[in-house]
């Protein structure tokens, strides 16, 4: 059967044509590799719109939890661990932030009906959080160091432009905590507060923060399906996953512990809804990860 | 109680697949429409791609050579004999119900 020739305009055609590669783009670099070209054809055929748009979203999730296994075995592994650390490490950043919301809102300063059973609950989210933190940088740091030098060197864009969205919004964080620094009651003691600057500039910072954890949480996981580290490489970090999915879950459990005792405001529960799904998607790829670690040949 | 695992379940848009491919090799777009027109279920691309790909990675279908943009599948010899033994299970499934209901099928 022949595609249609003409683009059918009667069509409700509520995404713009020049769009749908774009969504596209959304899947992971093996997929897109393998079957980009036909699934672009193919929206351009049906021709593109919301209910086309909302599929290529769901299925781009669907391919980074569960890469294309075609090839070699080998490959399949090596793509499965990719994938693991990919989604483990988007996972922590989009959840890793209930810990210290929770603490925020139920501890600074403390809600009226806090308990010491939620007390510790606190406690031991904090602990975890911790852990988890600091398995996660022991998991990618030397992943980081043996896959960016080469990069680097061969002047790969695709591995290093990721990257550079987060370092840029670093810095602009650091920047800004300077000038609020700066701009606090005693500093200029002349200034009226809260002034205007400081206001904007706290209202700015806030937002360049979600940007730098959105871009934080991207641009690596990109980087790395990009980089396409060999599987010996990623043994040790896809176990370490796990344990950081773990420390993740542990944590929001005890966030929503907390939470449910001291019956907190809507954003503590928005917070602990985000880290929930988190944890379920970590723990889910994380421990296929693992599965590709001891699986055999 | 037993619980087996199986290649194919009974709804999903792999079986969709295999069934249309069964007639003979389609690309992504003859697909789609194919399954439209005889079981009036609209596969968006992206489902059936990722079920493409899975498919593939089973060894359930093959891409034959052609145009990049519109690759043509056909179904394999594993693929075959999966959709075989499910279409098998659902006509044994079908008997049972309607014999059940009384109703003789037409």
């Amino acid at each position: 059967m022949k595609p249609p020739q003409d683009r059918r305009p009667d069509a409700p055609s509520l995404l713009p044509r020049r769009r749908a590669p774009w969504v596209v783009r959304l899947y992971p670099p093996s997929f897109r590799e393998r079957y980009g070209s036909e699934l672009t054809a193919l929206v351009e055929d049906l021709g593109p719109n919301r209910l086309v748009a909302t599929d290529l979203l769901l299925g781009a999730v669907i391919a980074w939890l569960r890469p294309a296994a075609s090839g070699q075995t080998a490959e399949r592994r090596r793509r499965r661990l990719q994938a693991s650390i990919a989604t483990t490490w988007v996972a922590w950043c989009a959840g890793f932030l209930v810990a210290p919301t929770v603490t925020r809102m139920l501890d600074d300063p403390p809600v009226p009906n806090m308990t010491p059973l939620a007390n510790h609950l606190l406690a031991i989210s904090q602990v975890s959080w911790w852990i988890g933190g600091l398995v996660l940088l022991t998991a990618t740091v030397p992943l980081a160091l043996r896959s960016l030098p080469a990069a680097l060197r061969a002047r790969d864009r695709h591995v290093i432009a990721p990257l550079v969205p987060a370092i840029a919004l670093c810095l602009a964080e650091l920047g800004g905590v300077g000038a609020i620094l700066l701009m606090r009651p005693s500093s200029p003691p002349a200034w009226s507060h809260p002034s205007a600057a400081f206001v904007g500039t706290l209202f700015a910072e806030g937002i360049g923060f979600f940007a730098f954890v959105l871009a934080a949480g991207l641009g690596p996981a990109i980087s790395l399906t990009h980089a396409k580290p060999p599987a010996r490489h990623m043994r040790l970090p896809a176990v370490l996953g796990t344990v950081v999915a773990a420390a993740l879950a542990v944590t929001t459990v005890t966030s929503l512990g907390a939470v449910l005792l001291t019956q907190a405001a809507p954003l503590s529960i928005l917070a602990v809804a985000v880290a929930g799904v988190s944890t379920l998607v970590a723990l889910t790829s994380s421990t296929r990860g693992l599965k590709a670690v001891v699986a055999r040949d | 109680m037993a619980r087996r695992k199986q290649r194919l379940t009974w709804a999903e848009p792999s079986l969709f697949i295999l069934h249309s491919l069964a007639e003979g090799p389609k690309h992504g777009y003859a697909l789609v429409k194919d399954i439209e027109d005889r079981e009036g279920v609209a596969l968006g691309p992206g489902t059936l791609y990722a079920a493409l790909s899975r498919l593939e990675a089973q060894g359930f279908v093959q891409a034959l050579p052609g145009d990049e943009r519109r690759r043509p599948y056909r179904i394999t010899a594993p693929g075959k004999e999966a959709l075989e033994d499910r279409l098998l299970a659902m006509t044994r499934f079908a008997e049972t119900g309607l014999a059940r209901l009384n109703v003789s099928p037409s």
